[in-house]
């Protein structure tokens, strides 16, 4: 239950931050049935309406493109998939978005997020990683991936790991 | 009496045989493979040469009056489209009228077409790249009745079977006439058969022509009428009806045929069409239309005035429509795939969570990360390459081989595979079961472990001099470099930028064979692999797919994710039955990643891949590694640019010498390749932990830029050498620092 309630307050810190700040031989692959973990009922389907377009400064090569619209469409109809508890297809979106831009440590962090919400804590830890990964600079963004962090190890048993992560938040 | 009962059992065998078939599964549908979709939005990097590309490979037809559905129509460079509805696993994407404009090779607006607001994301419907097929070759994609237009359903009454909704299954009068004719004729010249009778015919009944099938015929068509609604026999015939061969493969149903002769759906035709597709049912070869188009022109016409004559068109209609050309896509290629590397990777990843019948039977929609534009730019670069290096090294004609795997460097899609230099035959996969020593490929895995280990910076000195190792029994091996020189005390990321041999075998002598192997698993590589001495040169074997993956993971800040070519599996009726969703495992700390990838990165800068600069567009930042084997056997060049992983891999299959370098041969087939995609220059950032320090190459000791020959080199927070080298001060500058350190003054 604690865990629980923990798991909505970090998520919904991501949720917020995505919601305000962001509009700008081998080992086989897992496999995910759609629709595990849904709640059919609340299915949103993104329909493509016409937005007004932020208009994009040109762009240099060393630069990557502007993808403002598109990306942030994406990026709230995931928002709204994670509100309404449909994980899977938040997850799809956010990869979606992430084939547009894929070095976005917020689109990772969302996706992480998503994870953790689902309990699959390595995969939470590992996405909140490679959040901070791509971080750089951006104290905020890299203590939310740590709160992540925290709560998988916590849930795992970890507690070591969970305190440090912890630690590292603050 | 014997004769009723033996009678009454047939009748009773015969009703199971149909009853089993018609509710039991009708037919095998094979899985259909698809590429990604094409996704377009302001920003998207694609040329409009290559999207025109891309909608003729869909089956977009250019049309300036844009009123058919899957049409475009270019003006420079702006590109408007009819699209079609396409259903996806999570949704729906709508028929839309878009106009698309281009600037800078890339979209720089999209707007619906009429009202002109802005759209902020399209996704084209996805180039179907292949098939899965079942053993027979039938092939057909499955329509309903109620998708199917009604002009053609009555086109084909007036044809096949007038009475169809008012008779039992046969029409004796019919079979009277029939017989009559036939027997004046003393051949085979009149059918007289009904829609039933013919779906009963192609369902259970060879072939050959006798009175006993023609008797069986007769009695199961009465069956299948007695059990079964007339629009689930009509419905069973569209989709069974054979209608046409490529190859191997027959082309079977109405869905398919409209695809197979003018590229479009079944709802899509027009009546000149429908016409045509009705005329062709009689003989599918007699009447081909690509290879007697007069013949097939006069049957059309023939319907056409058939359909005049029974009131189905008017007779403007009928006028206009017989004057129109046959309208025919050219045919598509016989074999199940153009790209049968790739889908060889997809039939592999799909056999762990499939069955190999259900593959070929299920009509599964199978949605995979292929992206054409990558794997033409893929085929086209190691064909012309391989022939230019054929030409200029007067190579035996036509042994040199090749192959490429291209993936997203962040989450490991595959999005181009080639298995040889023909680049649609099948065979030999080279890109999966080509097992090749990897050479110095596998250096970068050595120098990450050192890194990682904790006792090595990219300064540390490393020994170049000639070593001799004892291999036991008498036996000694003097490892050499490229160059026969040997160069005393090197830099470690110099051993690595110029692919330095004996420091190498030095560096893995002290980091231990099981170190290393277990750091290439670490990367992904699954395969066990010998400890000898010389395993940090790449004298183990791989394949490019298993280079890929541990590539892969360097290009993603030493996060692995497993490469994967699918996306989703549909069913056929196109609901979602599985995902296989981005996953990625840290393996390594992005920081020790960041010290290899800059060393990576110079590489081709000033190391063995510095020839690769003047391939790639000015800006076009890469990192990467060249690998050659004894007797220049294989010649390898892996790398990413800040989207995309490749691996290059160019050799004969006898193993005969191809007489390249991994700078001659592979480096250039990368280099055509990563020069003609949109790809993103790969722009390293530091992590937090991470500092920048002036290297003395000499010493590997503090520099400044005073010293001759001085490097810039990334550091781990606390690593960096403490000691000034000579040019910088020595030991004076030594008590100044450690002064400085005092109060917390930071270089």
């Amino acid at each position: 239950m604690i865990v629980e309630k923990r798991l909505l307050a970090i998520t919904s810190v991501v949720i917020l931050l995505t919601g305000c700040g962001s509009l700008g031989t081998q080992a086989p692959a897992p496999v995910e049935e759609p629709g595990q973990a849904d709640n059919p009922e609340q299915r949103i389907t993104v329909a493509p309406v016409p937005a007004t377009r932020i208009s994009p400064p040109k762009t240099t090569a060393s630069q990557p493109p502007q993808t403002g619209s598109a990306l942030s469409k994406l990026r709230l109809a995931a928002l709204s998939e994670h509100r309404s508890g449909n994980y899977t297809r938040a997850a799809a979106t956010l990869e979606r978005a992430l084939r547009i831009a894929p070095r976005d440590a917020k689109l990772w962090q969302q996706l992480a997020s998503v994870r953790l919400r689902q309990k699959k804590w390595r995969l939470a830890i590992n996405m909140a990683a490679k959040s901070n990964a791509l971080a750089g600079d951006r104290p905020p963004l890299q203590r939310t991936n740590w709160l992540i962090m925290a709560e998988a190890y916590r849930a795992l048993g970890q507690t070591s790991k969970a305190k440090e992560a912890m630690q590292r938040a603050r | 009496m014997l004769g009723t009962i033996v009678m009454a059992l047939y009748v009773v065998y015969l009703d199971y045989t149909v009853r089993s078939q018609f509710e039991g599964k009708r037919w095998s549908v094979p899985a259909r493979v698809y590429a990604r979709p094409l996704e377009l939005y302001s920003g998207s990097q694609i040329r409009p040469n290559e999207l025109v590309r891309e909608l003729k490979k869909i089956g977009f037809q250019s049309n300036s009056r844009l009123n058919t559905p899957a049409s475009y129509w270019r003006t420079g460079n702006d590109v408007h489209l009819v699209t079609r509805e396409f259903q996806f696993w999570d949704s729906t994407e709508p028929a839309r009228k878009i106009s698309i404009r281009f600037s800078d090779n890339e979209v720089a607006s999209l707007r619906q077409r009429g009202s002109g607001a802005d759209i902020d994301l399209v996704r084209l419907e996805p180039l179907l790249i292949g098939g899965i097929y079942p053993a027979h070759k039938e092939d057909r994609l499955l329509v309903q009745l109620k998708d199917t237009p009604e002009l053609l359903v009555k086109t084909l009454f007036a044809v096949e079977d007038r009475k169809f909704y008012s008779h039992h299954g046969v029409v004796p009068s019919a079979i009277a006439r029939a017989m009559w004719v036939n027997l004046k004729a003393g051949k085979t010249v009149q059918g007289g058969s009904t829609i039933t009778q013919q779906l009963v015919k192609n369902f259970f009944l060879t072939k050959q022509r006798s009175i006993v099938r023609k008797v069986n015929e007769a009695i199961m068509a009465l069956l299948v009428e007695w059990h079964y609604e007339k629009d689930e026999i009509l419905e069973a015939y569209l989709n069974e009806v054979y209608l046409g061969q490529s190859g191997q493969r027959a082309i079977h149903g109405f869905g398919l045929a409209s695809n197979f002769y003018f590229g479009r759906r079944i709802k899509e035709l027009n009546v000149a069409q429908m016409a045509l597709l009705a005329g062709i049912i009689k003989g599918p070869s007699y009447y081909d239309p690509r290879r007697h188009p007069k013949r097939a022109t006069k049957r059309r016409n023939l319907v056409l005035r058939l359909m005049y004559e029974q009131g189905i068109i008017s007779k403007s209609r009928y006028q206009k429509e017989k004057r129109r050309s046959l309208q025919l896509i050219p045919k598509p290629r016989a074999s199940a795939t153009q790209y049968p590397a790739y889908l060889d990777l997809v039939r592999r990843q799909l056999r762990r969570d499939y069955r190999d019948e259900d593959l070929r039977s299920e009509g599964l929609q199978i949605f995979t990360s292929f992206d054409p534009h990558i794997q033409w730019q893929a085929e086209s670069s190691l064909q012309k390459t391989i022939k230019r290096l054929e030409k200029q090294r007067k190579l035996p004609a036509k042994k040199l081989q090749g192959a490429v795997v291209v993936t997203s460097s962040e989450q490991g899609e595959v999005l181009a595979v080639v298995g040889g230099r023909a680049v649609r035959q099948g065979g030999f996969n080279r890109a999966l079961d080509a097992i090749r020593p990897i050479g110095s490929l596998i250096k970068p895995a050595v120098y990450l472990e050192a890194l990682h280990s904790g006792h090595y910076t990219l300064a540390s000195m490393l020994d170049d001099s000639r070593l001799t190792i004892d291999l036991g029994g008498g036996e000694r091996w003097h490892p050499a470099n490229y160059d026969r020189q040997y160069h005393g005390q090197v830099l470690l990321r110099d051993a690595l930028i110029h692919s330095y041999n004996v420091s190498t075998v030095r560096l893995g002598l002290e980091l231990g064979g099981d170190r290393i192997a277990d750091a290439l698993k670490q990367l992904g590589i699954g395969r066990s692999m010998h400890r000898y001495p010389s395993l940090p040169l790449g004298t183990a074997a791989f394949s490019p797919v298993e280079v890929t993956q541990m590539y892969q993971t360097f290009s993603a800040s030493g996060f692995r994710s497993p490469l994967r070519t699918i996306r989703e599996v549909l069913d056929v009726k196109g609901k979602a039955l599985q995902r296989y969703p981005l996953t990625v495992q840290k393996v390594f700390s992005p920081e020790s990643v960041y010290l290899l990838n800059s060393t990576l990165q110079s590489v081709v800068d000033e190391g063995t891949a510095r020839g690769l600069n003047h391939r790639l567009p000015e800006g076009l930042t890469v990192a990467g590694k060249t690998g050659t084997t004894d007797d220049l056997r294989d010649s390898w060049f892996a790398g990413f640019t800040g989207s995309h992983v490749a691996v290059v891999w160019l050799g004969m299959d006898d193993n005969r010498a191809a007489s390249l370098t991994g700078a001659s041969g592979a480096m250039q087939v990368w280099g055509s390749m990563m020069a003609n995609i949109r790809t993103q220059p790969l722009s390293l950032v530091a992590p937090a932990d991470v500092n920048e320090q002036w290297i003395d190459r000499k010493s590997g000791l503090r520099g400044s830029d005073d010293c001759e020959d001085a490097v810039v080199l990334p550091f781990l927070a606390g690593t960096e050498p403490r000691q000034y080298a000579e040019c910088a001060g020595g030991a004076f500058a030594d008590t100044v620092g450690g002064f400085l350190n005092i109060f917390g003054t930071n270089e």
